[in-house]
């Protein structure tokens, strides 16, 4: 009875991790093989992966991806972090203010990208009217029409959407941050700024470190704000990797070529991941 | 093991409940949300007619359907009958899929010579016919009768010909509105609709007759392209252009933005219900001197699919489905078979210019990447929008870019 009460515990798991297993592998492991064969199933190699690079439009993809993703990065850590340090300081409202910095990330994406796809509208938008009111401009600005500010906005709508996120968690670690390490820098004569810079950022670098990671993988495979409100248009001035994937497998029902697109993007996520996570812990 | 084969048998109950849900007698039908609700009264009266079928309508939505259905089809769980937009038919033919119709509509006694012969086309691959058309329409001029007015513009007297539009639309552009509404972003395929008539009428295209050569850099098309970008170019247009599509002209002519603008008749409605002031103004698409007219034939399809569980009874419903009246009730525009175009509901003088649409219309290629073609286009169109370089350097380059595709 003892020896088989043994089996029963991982017997009765068992299920649970195929179907995870399944779940996780099938579809790594299904994309992979799509992206080898052609759509009749036959092995072609390299063929697909050949096609889509031959497509001018992939290093298009790949630049816009990088300036998308890495601006937003910068920008959400620096405005998140000065946030949440705002947040830490005592003052009346405190409470409520810290419900309402976090509703731009509660809001579902799709919701807020149409949103601001329609307060960035050339002829409807707030932004156009409220800047034409206050002599800003003369004529309206086609934000997400004109090559030189669509990514610009993207990127500040992104930014509005996830520096929340980074705030809260920018809070959390500051909370962690013993008070006495402060009180010893005071002690020594840090000012302010000194306190900032060699007392809580250090402090904070793990946080900041993992919630990099983070932000860079969602935002390597975020697609609402780009999809809702540009398409990658005009003329693909902000088509990023998603996003091309997404064309090429449900719009062109070219399973195999998008399959090939998503192995690539993987393997440089993966290898920028990697890089990432060993300079980080090197650091540590 | 006893316990074994019970669960066994449990868990199988589901599945075998879900195949049974579909045994003879019964007919499950993808009716997109548009026409759902009439689907449902015609499958009453179908039903009546014939007590032992029970129809069982899902109602689909029409965003994301073609993606939908591509799934079931290649899964083999697949609806009876279901609504295709005609552009998807030649696709879902090719790769297989959809059940060939010519036995079954000549055994069921349907009078194809009845039909628009450009919606057959839609539905033709290689000879072979793999649906019904049962929904057709083309795009016609919407305009603005009291802006033409107050342009001195004779509002029964639309433009006819191309440089008559041009000159109406500068009469018409006045600092805040604007002459002529184009799509240039948005859902390509509003883009296409409206851009590629222009190339047809005036000789040129995105392909030549037999589908295996790009003509988009010859000088007809290049031409036809600078006649419909250089509205915008030359400020006729509203600055917006490039984010709209076919909503957003809506809503623009509806705000008084713009006077003239290409669209399907669905649009009459909501104008005259959000503002009643606008009297609306219909005409045939502007055609360029001593050239005829062209449109793109939209339209919607029935279909059976090959893996359909119960085709007898779906092939009943086709039938009945096809016939004038139905059809003529069913459709949201203009019914395929010319004998139903004379019910009550298509004499709307105002409808007259989409119905004579109708015989200038063709469809589009039936190339299965077509798709990816009209992206290809698509961004060269907003390309020449941005202005940044010369329309025939661009339509050169997206022409080799096509070349491409097709060889593919």
């Amino acid at each position: 009875m003892r020896i088989q009460s043994r089996f029963v515990g991982p017997l009765f798991v068992f299920p649970a991790l195929f179907v995870l297993a399944l779940l996780v592998f099938y579809p790594l492991v299904y994309t992979v093989l799509l992206s080898v064969e052609d759509p009749m199933g036959n092995f072609v190699g390299f063929e697909n992966f050949r096609t889509v690079l031959d497509q001018r439009l992939t290093g298009t993809t790949l630049r816009n991806t990088f300036v998308y993703v890495g601006f937003s990065i910068v920008f959400q850590i620096i405005l998140g972090t000065a946030v949440g340090i705002l947040l830490n300081a005592e003052f009346w409202g405190r409470s409520a203010l810290r419900a309402m910095i976090v509703v731009p990330w509660v809001i579902p994406g799709i919701v807020a990208a149409t949103t601001w796809a329609w307060m960035f509208h050339t002829e409807f938008g707030i932004i156009n009217y409220m800047a034409q009111g206050a002599g800003l401009i003369d004529a309206p600005v086609g934000w997400l029409t004109n090559p030189d500010t669509v990514m610009p906005a993207l990127v500040v709508v992104n930014v509005w959407k996830m520096f929340p996120f980074v705030a809260i968690m920018v809070l959390a670690g500051l909370q962690a941050i013993p008070k006495d390490v402060y009180e010893a820098a005071r002690i020594d004569g840090a000012r302010l700024h000194h306190e900032i810079f060699y007392v809580t950022l250090p402090q904070l670098r793990p946080v900041l470190a993992s919630l990099t990671l983070l932000l860079a993988i969602w935002g390597l495979n975020a697609i609402t704000i780009i999809y809702a409100m540009t398409r990658g248009g005009p003329a693909n001035r902000s088509i990023i990797l998603p996003m091309q994937i997404f064309r090429q497998a449900f719009e062109f029902f070219q399973f195999n070529e998008a399959a090939a697109l998503s192995v690539m993007f993987l393997l440089i996520t993966g290898v920028l991941m990697v890089l990432y996570i060993t300079v980080f812990a090197e650091k540590e | 093991m006893r316990h074994f084969g019970k669960l066994a048998t449990t868990a199988a109950l589901p599945l075998w409940l879900w195949h049974s849900a579909a045994i003879a007698g019964e007919v499950t039908w993808w009716a997109p949300e548009f026409g759902a609700d009439r689907a449902e009264e015609l499958a009453a009266a179908f039903e009546e007619q014939n007590p032992d079928i029970t129809v069982n309508i899902e109602r689909v939505v029409p965003n994301g359907l073609q993606n939908r259905l591509l799934v079931a089809l290649r899964s083999g769980n697949t609806p009876d009958l279901v609504d295709i937009a005609n552009g998807w038919t030649a696709p879902f033919a090719t790769t297989g899929g959809l059940m060939a119709l010519d036995e079954a509509v000549a055994g069921l006694g349907v009078e194809l010579d009845d039909f628009l012969p450009a919606a057959l086309d839609t539905a033709t691959v290689d000879g072979q016919l793999y649906a019904l058309p049962f929904r057709a329409e083309a795009h016609a001029m919407i305009y603005n009768k009291g802006m033409f007015e107050a342009a001195g513009l004779d509002p029964d007297a639309f433009p006819e010909t191309w440089e008559e539009l041009r000159s109406a639309a500068e009469a018409l552009t006045t600092g805040d509105t604007f002459g002529m509404g184009i799509a240039g972003g948005g859902e390509v395929s509003n883009t296409i609709f409206r851009s590629l008539p222009f190339l047809w009428m005036n000789g040129g295209g995105v392909l030549n007759e037999a589908n295996d050569q790009s003509i988009l850099a010859q000088p007809e098309s290049v031409e036809a392209v600078e006649f419909y970008t250089g509205f915008l170019d030359d400020g006729l247009a509203p600055p917006s252009t490039l984010e709209n599509d076919g909503n957003a002209l809506r809503r623009l002519f509806i705000a008084n933005k713009i006077a003239v603008y290409q669209s399907g008749q669905f649009d009459l409605r909501s104008i005259a219900e959000e503002n009643p002031d606008i009297d609306i103004g219909t005409a045939l698409l502007p055609h360029p001197e001593g050239k005829e007219r062209s449109a793109i034939l939209g339209g919607w399809n029935f279909a059976v699919p090959d893996a359909a569980r119960n085709k007898e009874d779906a092939l009943k419903l086709l039938a009945f489905l096809a016939e004038p009246e139905n059809m003529g009730f069913y459709t949201d525009t203009f019914p395929a078979r010319q004998s139903a175009m004379s019910m009550e509901r298509f004499q709307d003088p105002q409808l007259e210019p989409f119905r004579d649409m109708l015989q200038y219309a063709r469809r589009q290629p039936p190339l299965e990447n077509w798709v990816q073609i009209t992206q290809v286009y698509f961004d060269s169109i907003q390309e020449i929008l941005l202005g940044q370089a010369e329309a025939a350097e661009i339509l050169d380059e997206a022409s080799q870019q096509i070349d491409g595709l097709i060889q593919k």
